[in-house]
């Protein structure tokens, strides 16, 4: 009885489960259609929910106003600079922990999770110490240090995983075969791991990209990336409740068509690998 | 010259590629934040650090003014974890179930529409909630009068006595999406010759799934648990966001990571007190270890039994 799909059931529960996610997703697509709002209709009553007078008015004052192109550069060298210095510095460190393990590899892996456990408010304090000792607030190579380094765990971790799955029995042939270390990495190895570092990077450029903590709390006009932006905006609540969805659309924009490919991978990331 | 290094050159270089991850990594975030730890024993006097032992969190635990503040942060933290667990697995339950149905269509468009919020920036979340939950700008209170509701609504984020549970509700809608994909991962997991063999013996449709499936998922809402436990005793970034540190209205919001950010770098008219915040700091690192115990010691090892 249980394997007997009828049409009507499938229908039945195929528009039960949409109508749930379709509410859960609400919110996000709310705040996009604002964004193409009047300020005047985004905060009508009875709201509008798709009849109004589409207009593009918001984006381009949200750039005027406020030079909206400077933080979302921010954002994408802050994102991408980090993420790369990070897999640079990962890259190795995974490498060798996956394969020339020893006795202490896996309590290297657990000292560098354990600040995991921790608020990052309470490294907040010395890191902002050490910034203002080194000229370092509100630039943008500052920035790029910290995410690169609060990320750093979720990096080796992840890169440690996939180089896991990599059989070390290859390797040893290509070794057996001839193969100088150099070529080893270059030839044998990296093709191998290429999708392993692709999503390590995309979940670490989703992560920087929206990290606000550290944003808000290090960076001021110069260096500010969107998140930042989006805080600074939110104050005057109700007057700009159209541009702002319009700045906030912006910066979800990248992050929504990067995540939409890449769940499988964000979830092995955020969960420390418990999902593969 | 491509003769491959010999052995005790191999380990060498391991050596160099470990060294800038792990050293950098401990010398700028692992140091620092052990150093605070350290600080918990320390105050300033006249202007000079001095070693004062417990006394820091003696005040902490004994002074009212501080006390009734940890407390009430304590018992904040603790509501927002429990709505977590009671709302959040339940409900990733029940998208996983529905996800791995075979009647369902689009099911790779509809994880992706449920995951979506878990991917961004916390700035993005309150300020979205809020152009639905605000009393005057938001469609809440407009859209609860078209279904004939209109006397549920509350400014919620703006009452005392609800401000903290929607903030609650809003992170379970921010993450729902990973218990779902967790346990999504775990119900496909599950061999079919069990279910099966459960249908022999006459066990189908609901009963398969208390019966069978819920127990052998067990492992993955542990992991769940305690995920969540260490995320939501971390949490910070959505109050600061939509409260502010002040986690207000009247600190109903004020959960461990905003009391811990106050006491350090202070507000308003009060000065940052980095020894104090670290005290907090160190309060909050015993209570996530013991939590983090409780689940390794006693729950996971219960469960190994279920794991094939």
């Amino acid at each position: 009885m249980a394997r007997a799909v009828t049409t009507r059931r499938k229908i039945l529960t195929t528009a039960v489960a949409w109508t749930i996610g379709l509410l859960i997703f609400f919110p996000i697509y709310w705040t996009i259609l604002t964004s193409f709002k009047s300020e005047a209709q985004a905060i009508n009553d009875p709201p509008l929910f798709f009849f109004f007078d589409w207009t593009l008015e918001n984006y381009s004052v949200v750039q005027d106003r406020s030079d909206y192109m400077r933080f979302l550069w921010n954002s994408v060298i802050l994102a991408g600079g980090s993420t790369i210095i990070g897999v640079l510095v990962g890259v190795p460190a995974a490498w060798s922990m996956a394969f020339v393990p020893s006795k202490r590899t896996k309590d290297i892996l657990l000292w560098m999770l354990s600040t995991k456990m921790l608020p990052a408010v309470g490294v907040l304090y010395p890191i902002s110490l050490l910034f203002v000792q080194f000229g370092l607030l509100d630039t943008r190579i500052g920035l790029i240090m910290v995410l690169m380094l609060i990320n750093l765990p979720i990096i080796v971790w992840m890169l440690y995983t996939y180089f896991k799955e990599i059989p070390v029995d290859i390797l040893e042939a290509a070794r057996m075969d001839g193969a100088s270390l150099r070529q080893e990495i270059l030839f044998v190895l990296t093709p191998m791991a290429v999708p392993g570092i692709a999503s390590t990077m995309l979940l670490n450029f989703i992560l920087a990209w929206n990290e606000a903590f550290w944003t808000l709390n290090l960076t001021a006009a110069n260096a500010g990336p969107l998140t930042a932006f989006i805080a600074s905006y939110s104050s005057p609540e109700g007057l700009f409740f159209a541009k702002l969805s319009a700045a906030s659309t912006m910066a979800i924009a990248p992050i929504l068509i990067l995540g939409w490919f890449s769940q499988k991978q964000l979830v092995r990331g955020l969960t420390f690998g418990a999902v593969k | 010259m491509s003769t491959p290094p010999p052995k005790p050159k191999t380990r060498w270089h391991i050596a160099v590629f470990l060294a800038p991850a792990v050293l950098v990594y401990t010398a700028v975030m692992i140091y620092p934040l052990f150093n605070t730890l350290r600080l918990s024993f320390y105050a300033e006097v006249d202007q000079e650090r001095i070693f004062i032992g417990l006394d820091n969190f003696r005040t902490l635990f004994g002074d009212a003014l501080w006390s009734e503040q940890f407390w009430n942060a304590l018992a904040n933290n603790t509501w927002f974890f429990v709505i977590h667990m009671l709302v959040q697995n339940p409900i990733g339950i029940a998208l996983a179930a529905i996800l791995s149905s075979p009647r369902l269509r689009f099911s790779a468009l509809y994880r992706s529409a449920i995951f979506v919020p878990t991917i961004l920036s916390f700035v993005i979340v309150g300020f979205a909630w809020k152009l639905i939950l605000s009393p005057i700008w938001g469609i809440a209170p407009g859209m609860l009068d078209a279904i004939g509701l209109k006397f549920l609504y509350a400014p919620w984020l703006g009452k005392e006595e609800y401000a903290l549970t929607t903030l609650a509700l809003v992170s379970v809608w921010q993450f729902v999406g990973i218990p779902m994909m967790l346990i999504y991962a775990a119900l496909l997991s599950i061999p079919d010759e069990i279910l099966e063999a459960g249908e022999c013996d006459g066990i189908t449709g609901l009963s398969a799934f208390w019966k069978i499936k819920l127990p052998l998922i067990l492992p993955s809402i542990g992991i769940i648990s305690i995920l969540t436990f260490v995320g939501n005793f971390n949490a910070f970034d959505l109050i600061y966001a939509a409260q502010g540190a002040l986690a207000g209205p009247d600190f109903s919001t004020d959960i461990l990571g905003t009391f811990m950010y106050r006491t350090f770098f202070g507000f308003q008219l009060q000065l940052g007190d980095p020894h104090m915040g670290s005290a907090i700091a160190s309060a909050m690192f015993v209570i996530i270890l013991i939590g983090v115990c409780i689940y390794l010691f006693g729950f996971q090892r219960r469960l190994r039994n279920y794991q094939f």
